[in-house]
Parts: structure tokens; sequence; C-alpha cells
């Protein structure tokens, strides 16, 4: 009897043991689900912690105009937000006349299906596909880097496909400079590359020091699959060499760059305007001091303008990089008396001339250029002409 | 006597053929001498509705008219681009004919120009 309860009681033992090694168990994994969710959160802060709300430019609604429902009612005006719901990005229509959205656009195809955006920092480009004065497409660039292509219409949102996953662990996609329609002469063309394509243009700012990059992707115009681009596709033209500055760009680096998918450049500054593309180069204001990762730069700061080749980020003059004397105004061109161009700081003071006698790429080679003549404009081209019969006999 | 009026009226049935054959004749080669001359006029013709055309292309793209001109949202693709915020592209479609003065022929010819013109504003007079 006695051993029974014995046995009893070191059963109890045993089962009372057991149970606890489980609850053991269990609470080892609960913690690590706990330590994990912290650590994703930590993340998540320090994602948000290291994007200042000085990064973001205010997210203006775009007016875009589109097809109306028939011919004879002409086009339709409707407004486009790139709102932020949840912390994830968001692009939504609206009418002309109400503040409710048409349409909003929240999940978005990712490599690995679908999923939510990052916030968009760069505003969304409106695109004119078939050049018949609307707007049909909308490319648009995430704060990670994630580009997408739209299809649009003035009901709502298309089809969405990615383009570009430039996701990378030190760059955040604040700003869009443009998309530019490009063709390439014949000679520098480059093989296995569609002469004519679209190139984007995005700035970029690393999180840990506040430095700003511009990066240019090439997206091809007429492909049905297109090629998911990444960042390490890019072309790194950060560097200069002291070959290309005394010799000039060869034929095989130009070949690579044009056919690779783009390329960025890092501005050892931080961008205190949009970039400008003027006749083929790029020209952005940089500011060299005075910011961090937290704080942007201001116009007290020393100020420099960076002048690129568009297609190849290489030299148009004798040097990328001119000092200017102030961040204050806005970087604008203007008609010298001889019809030659010159970018000045326009500003409530007056303007101060930064660089005379501009450049235009010429096609005749990689880096070859000509003074570009404002006096040329407005420039008539003639497409085309064709005789047209009617009631011949 | 009736024999002579016979003869008389055959000699002048003869008359009357010969006069037709010869008549037809005339008329046929007359015909091919326009035919012979409607290729080089019509090639004339083609030449002044080109002529005319081509004047008035440099009308209008030195006059300052807005009315024809069909404003697209952006430039075509090209090598040395432009900002699209520094840039407006116009389209302008031109269409002249011309019908010859017998309105025998009607010739018209079309074109397509392009106009790029720098965005008001943006570029600024040297002071």
């Amino acid at each position: 009897m006695q051993s029974n309860r014995l046995k009893n009681h070191s059963g109890t033992d045993n089962k009372t043991a057991a149970q606890l090694s489980q609850i053991a168990k269990f609470g080892l994994l609960l913690a690590i689900v706990l330590l994990s969710m912290l650590a994703a959160a930590v993340f998540c802060f320090s994602v948000l912690a290291a994007t200042p709300e000085c990064w973001r430019q205010p997210a203006e609604p775009h007016a875009l105009e589109f097809n109306g429902h028939s011919s004879s009612s002409g086009p339709l005006q409707r407004f486009l937000h790139h709102n932020e719901l949840d912390g994830n990005g968001q692009l939504a229509l609206y009418p002309a006349d109400s503040t409710v959205p048409l349409a909003a656009l929240n999940a978005w195809p990712l490599p690995d299906g679908m999923g939510m955006a990052s916030p968009f920092f760069a505003s969304p480009q409106p695109l004119d596909s078939d050049y018949d004065g609307v707007v049909d497409q909308l490319i648009s660039t995430d704060l990670t880097g994630r580009v997408w292509l739209t299809e649009v219409a003035a009901s709502g949102f298309g089809l969405t496909v990615l383009l570009a996953d430039l996701t990378h662990s030190e760059w955040r996609f604040i700003a869009s400079a443009g998309i530019v329609d490009v063709s390439l002469p014949l000679p520098l063309r480059a093989a296995g590359v569609a002469s004519r394509h679209k190139l984007l243009l995005l700035v970029a700012r690393n999180i840990s020091n506040g430095e700003d990059a511009i990066i240019a992707v090439r997206l091809q115009a007429y492909s049905i699959e297109p090629e998911l681009i990444q960042f390490d596709a890019l072309f790194d033209r950060t560097e200069v060499t002291e070959t290309e500055r005394v010799d000039g760009l060869s034929d095989e680096l130009w070949s690579a760059i044009v056919g690779s998918s783009g390329w960025w450049v890092q501005l050892a500054g931080q961008l205190t305007q949009p970039p400008k593309v003027v006749a083929g180069v790029i020209y952005s204001a940089v500011a060299t001091s005075d910011f961090n990762a937290l704080v942007c730069a201001e116009q007290s700061a020393e100020h420099s303008l960076v002048a690129l080749h568009l297609h190849s980020a290489g030299l148009v003059y004798n040097q990328r990089r001119f000092r200017l004397l102030n961040g204050e105004g806005r970087l604008k061109l203007q008609q010298q008396a001889d019809g030659s161009a010159a970018l000045v700081l326009d500003s409530v003071d007056g303007q101060q001339l930064v660089l005379a006698d501009l450049k235009m790429i010429s096609p005749a080679c990689p880096d070859c250029s000509e003074l570009l003549q404002l006096d040329q404009f407005p420039r008539w081209l003639k497409l085309a002409t064709y005789r047209q019969e009617t009631g011949a006999h | 006597m009736r024999q002579s009026g016979v003869a008389l009226v055959s000699a002048l049935i003869f008359l009357l053929v010969m006069l037709l054959i010869v008549s037809a004749n005339l008329f046929i080669s007359q015909m091919s001498i326009k035919s012979a001359q409607a290729a080089q006029r019509q090639l004339l013709f083609e030449q002044r509705a080109l002529a005319l055309h081509l004047s008035s292309l440099s009308d209008a793209t030195s006059a300052s008219s807005e009315a024809d001109l069909t404003i697209i949202s952006r430039c075509p693709a090209s090598y040395a681009v432009w900002s699209d915020s520094l840039i407006q592209c116009d389209l302008l479609t031109l269409a002249t004919s011309l019908l010859s003065d017998d309105s025998r022929y009607a010739t018209s010819y079309n074109s397509m120009l392009l106009r790029q013109k720098l965005v008001a504003g943006e570029v600024l007079d040297a002071e």
C-alpha cells in the first residue's frame, strides 16, 4: 500500500516535471517570439528615426488630365495624392470636385507576391505613353526603392508591374528628379540595348551620413516582361578616374554604362533643390556641409554645383563640381546677349552667375559637347511631309 | 445623164469619207499631243503644289500664330534631353491643297512639324 502511494507520488512528480519542462520550452519559444517582435519594432523605429521630417517634400497632389468617357466630352481632370496609410504607401485618385477618392491603390506587386509599399516620399511621375496628350501611366518609387509602372485612367488604376527593386540597406529614395525619353544615335548604341528608352532620375539619401546620390534607372520601353532591375546592376560612377579625366570616356566604358541598367553617383553632399536636365546635362545644387543623417543642410552651409552627363554621368566640363558662393535662390537659365546660356542663382537680392557658356551634349562621340545657344529657340523640326491624293484619275 | 449623176454622187461620197478620215486623223493626233503633255503638266502641277506647301511651311514657322498648334504633353525622345519643366513641345499639322485651273488635277501635301519652346519664366534675360 505504502509502496503504491510512493509510486503514485513519484508518478505525479514525473508528470509535474514533464509539464514544467513543456512550459519551459513554450516559455523559451514565447521569449524568442517576443524578442523577435521587439527587434522588428526597434528596426522599424530605427528606419523611421532615420528618415527625419526634413527628408520629405510636401506631398502636393498632382492635377492630371485623362481621356473623357466620350471623344466629345473632352479631357477629365483628376487629382493624384500619394498618401500614407498606417505607415504604408498609397496612391489615391480624386475627382476635381470631391473629397471622396475614386480609387486607391494599396496592394503592390513585390518580388515575392503582393504586399504593401513603403511611404512615397518621391511624387509619382505621370507618363503619356502614346503621345495623345493625356496621362495613361504612372511611375511610382517608394522610400525603399521599389519602382512600379501602373496603368491609370480617369476611372481608376489598372495593371501594376514591378520594374525595379533598388532596395539597399544604406539608401532611402526620397525624391524623383523626373523621367526623360532618350533616343541614342546609331554610333553610340550599345549592343543588346534598345536605342529608345526612358531614364528615371531618382534622389536617394544615405541613412548613416545624410549624403545624397543621383540614381538613373534605364527603363526599356517595349519590353513585355521586363527583367527586375536591382541596385547591384547599376553602374557606380561616383569616382571619375584620372584616365577618363585626361583622355575622355573610352568607347568600352561608354558601352558598359549604356548597356547597364543605369548608373548612380554619390554627391558628397545634400541636394538643396531638384536637379535640372539642360540639353543632356544634369545640374544639381548640393550643400557640402552642416548636415548629417538627422539634420538637413540649410542655406548657410557651403554649396557647390554638380554637372553630370545624362547618359554616362561623366564629365561635360573639365570638372564635375563648381563652387557656389551661397545657397540662396533657385538655379535658373539665363540667355546671354550673344545667345549663349548661363546658369544663375536667382534670389530676391538679384542674380548671381554660377556657370557661363553652358554646353549641350553632342552625339558625335561619347563625351563630345558643343556650346548651347538659347537663341535657336523656338526651334522647329520637320518630322514628315507626305502627299495626299484624293480623286485621282 | 443619169450615169454622170451617179458618178458625181459617188465622188461626193468619196470626198466626204476622205474628209472624215482626215479630220479623224487630225483629232487623234491632237489627242496624242495632249496625252503626251499630260504627264509633264501634272509634274509641273505637283511641283507648284509642293512649292506652295513649302512656302506655307516657312510662313507657319516664322509666324507666331498659336491657332493650329496641337500641344503634346511630352517631347519626343532625343539625345540631348531637357527636363519637362524647362521645355515644351507643340505639334503642328499643316495641310495645303491645290486645284488646277481646269479642275482636272488636285494635289494636297501634309506636314508634321514639332516646335520646341523654352517654358516662359524658366529662362531669364541677361540684365
